[in-house]
């Protein structure tokens, strides 16, 4: 298996893994508003230790598709830093809190079966693994290639504002639906309705996996544009029908997301107000869109051979 | 994981196995507790809206209860719904075990926030079914599966001396939210659900020589009688009858109020379903008791038009008083609430209801 192979593979894994821990990221957050942040310093190593999964992956993938080799150095030298930081961090917080009486014991469980134990020990592979990152980034580039693109800098910026968002979007629920054995609703009243609900959850992943795997890596401009004109049809078309189930779902059976769904959707239950199937119809309906209007682009042509450039 | 998908099993083979079963009947809704033994009275302690999450301090918060309990010494105990939310397996585990601990009967009923959680929604249900008299444990929550009742938490328990039933304690499910095309408005009990109540009351008086049995009944969301007993308290016009008040309301104005009730602090169902009219018309449940609103304590002897009772009586509404520091709260307002009722059937909200504020610093803690 070639290297690159191996490393894609395991940013899908962290993807997961990443997904699992934004949810309860998210969650925290969400309840620690609805009650004015007591919990944020107690569990400050819990919620360190669920960032920097997150943080990782966006590490990861800058590394996996840099612009530059000089930006990659960059990217591992400050990034690990800042990942050992964070999980020197998450150690020393979980110690302290352990010896200070904080916690009753280092193992008291509650929101894990091994907190604050669990964190402590993350947090110090985390900072080793930060270090490491720091270190490889340092030896393995020596900065002499120094190409920064200089082109198409006002998209550049709106894409990297959206397109964390839209991972951000998928992770949660990526990391929702990673809970489905622990969550669904075994009496399975609602099990067809509630399908709509889990492809309605699993799309925006399966449209950054196709995006990131897809055509982006592909090298030659014009099958990359023959491939980004497939994805955007064939995501539109998918996103479309799973909405669609979904709104018949509802029409059908109102109370099916009240009854079954609550465990996915923390901030909808806790403010009354339906955030999480807005959100996923936003995204999974925009993504392919914005990729079938920047197919039709007139200037397509000349932006790909700037690309190739690059 | 796989351990958790093979626990599953079982319950999914009894859900499946259950659907070619009998209908539910009445009485599969009851469990009976010989409580009284002889005793002249029974103190019922009720709890609200803990709100134990998955970042509770486990430790001290059962500190908490257990104090609570040690000061009351209740005979049963009640949740009035919201035990949990944004919780995990490891919470509900262990906030029924404690309840269990106390080797004192009581039940729960489902709020708004209990199912949202890390585990499915009938979770709360089956752990604190572990925990059932059955099983030797103290719990008297029963749920009928496969009926066509609306919600879980529809039951009843019958405090009995020997085998006569003096008391009847209704657990009623006020659901939890409905979505109203733009937001999700608190959900009510349904019609479904107060019929079942009313064939519940009519089949305990049958059962009982056409004499009507007194019980109260437990749920979390409050009806719209709480505003209307709220405004009458403070002069305003309102519909019906108030006859005594306490308590406060310091909830925030409910923004998505239904129009009926605008500027009300209460937070109750988009409808007004009905319930209360039919609890008067029965004449056999004496309080209605619940939570939801957690710096709302207000309380009331109040009637409407069709009360059949003397006119200086009423139906005591009741909200609990908020118990521990689960989400938010006023520390001023934390404890619990106690009710007396009688083996001679009678309750008198002015001495039988009483608040229990009961503070960390008091708790030591």
């Amino acid at each position: 298996m070639k290297k690159r192979t191996l490393l894609l593979i395991l940013e899908g894994l962290l993807f997961i893994y990443a997904g699992i821990a934004f949810y309860y990221l998210l969650w925290f957050l969400i309840y620690n508003v609805a009650a004015s942040f007591v919990f944020f310093v107690r569990f400050l190593p819990y919620f360190l230790m669920n960032l920097i999964p997150v943080y990782l992956l966006f590490v990861m993938h800058l590394c996996l598709h840099p612009v530059s080799i000089k930006r990659k150095k960059l990217t591992l030298m400050v990034n690990g830093g800042v990942i050992c930081l964070l999980g020197f961090l998450t150690a020393l917080f979980a110690a302290i809190f352990a010896i200070n009486g904080t916690y009753s014991s280092i193992v008291m469980g509650g929101v894990t079966h091994l907190y604050p134990l669990d964190s402590l020990l993350l947090g110090l592979l985390y900072s080793f693994g930060g270090f490491a990152l720091y270190f490889y980034g340092y030896k393995k580039y020596d900065g002499k290639e120094d190409h920064f693109p200089t082109g198409k800098i006002k998209q550049k910026v709106l894409k990297s504002i959206f397109r964390p968002i839209f991972a951000l979007v998928a992770l949660f629920f990526i990391g929702a639906l990673a809970h489905i054995f622990y969550t669904m609703d075994y009496s399975m009243k609602n099990w067809w309705e509630m399908l709509s609900f889990y492809l309605l959850m699993a799309l925006p992943s399966v449209e950054l996996g196709f995006y990131e795997y897809g055509f982006k890596e592909e090298m030659d401009p014009i099958t990359s544009q023959k491939k980004e004109f497939h994805y955007s049809v064939w995501m539109a078309l998918s996103a479309l029908l799973t909405v669609l189930f979904f709104f018949i779902a509802y029409l059908v059976n109102k109370a099916f997301l009240v009854e079954s769904g609550v465990a996915y959707l923390p901030a909808d239950f806790l403010k009354s107000i339906p955030f999480g199937p807005v959100i996923l119809f936003v995204s999974v309906l925009v993504a392919p869109l914005v990729a079938f209007f920047h197919f039709l682009s007139p200037s397509k042509k000349k932006d790909t051979s700037e690309d190739s450039a690059e | 994981m796989n351990k958790r998908l093979f626990a599953v099993l079982p319950f999914l083979a009894v859900t499946l196995g259950s659907c070619g079963g009998a209908a539910p009947v009445l009485s599969d809704y009851v469990r009976s507790n010989d409580l009284f033994k002889g005793s002249s009275s029974l103190k019922i302690l009720q709890f609200t809206d803990l709100h134990w999450s998955m970042w509770t301090d486990l430790t001290k918060e059962s500190q908490y209860l257990s104090g609570l309990v040690k000061k009351t010494s209740p005979d049963v105990i009640m949740i009035t719904g919201d035990s949990f939310s944004s919780a995990n397996a490891t919470t509900v585990d262990t906030l029924w075990s404690l309840v269990d601990s106390w080797k004192i009967p009581w039940a729960f009923v489902y709020g708004n926030h209990d199912e949202s959680g890390t585990y499915d929604p009938a979770f709360p249900a089956r752990i604190a079914l572990s925990h059932s008299f059955e099983k030797g444990g103290y719990c008297l929550y029963q749920e009928v599966d496969g009926d066509n009742v609306y919600g879980d938490s529809n039951f009843v328990i019958n405090l009995t001396d020997g085998t006569k039933t003096i008391w009847q304690l209704y657990g009623i499910d006020s659901n939890s939210l409905r979505f109203n095309g733009l937001y999700y408005d608190y959900d009510v009990i349904h019609k479904d659900q107060i019929y079942w109540y009313k064939d519940e009351v009519n089949l305990a008086k049958a059962n009982n020589g056409g004499v009507v049995v007194p019980s109260l009944a437990f749920f979390h969301i409050p009806l719209w009688q709480t505003e209307y007993a709220y405004r009458l308290s403070n002069n305003e016009s309102s519909k019906g009858t108030l006859i005594s008040s306490g308590g406060v309301m310091t909830e925030s104005v409910y923004s998505q109020a239904p129009l009926d009730l605008k500027g009300t602090r209460t937070y109750p169902g988009y409808e007004d379903t009905g319930l209360f009219n039919v609890v008067e018309t029965l004449g056999a449940t004496k309080g209605l008791f619940y939570g939801h609103d957690h710096i709302n304590d207000f309380y009331a002897v109040y009637h409407d038009d069709a009360w059949t009772g003397a006119a200086n009586d009423g139906v005591l509404l009741a909200y609990g008083v908020k118990t521990g520091n689960g989400l938010y709260y006023n520390e001023k307002m934390i404890g619990g609430a106690l009710i007396t009722i009688h083996a001679d059937g009678t309750f008198v909200p002015a001495t039988d209801y009483q608040q229990v504020f009961y503070s960390y610093s008091e708790a030591g803690l």
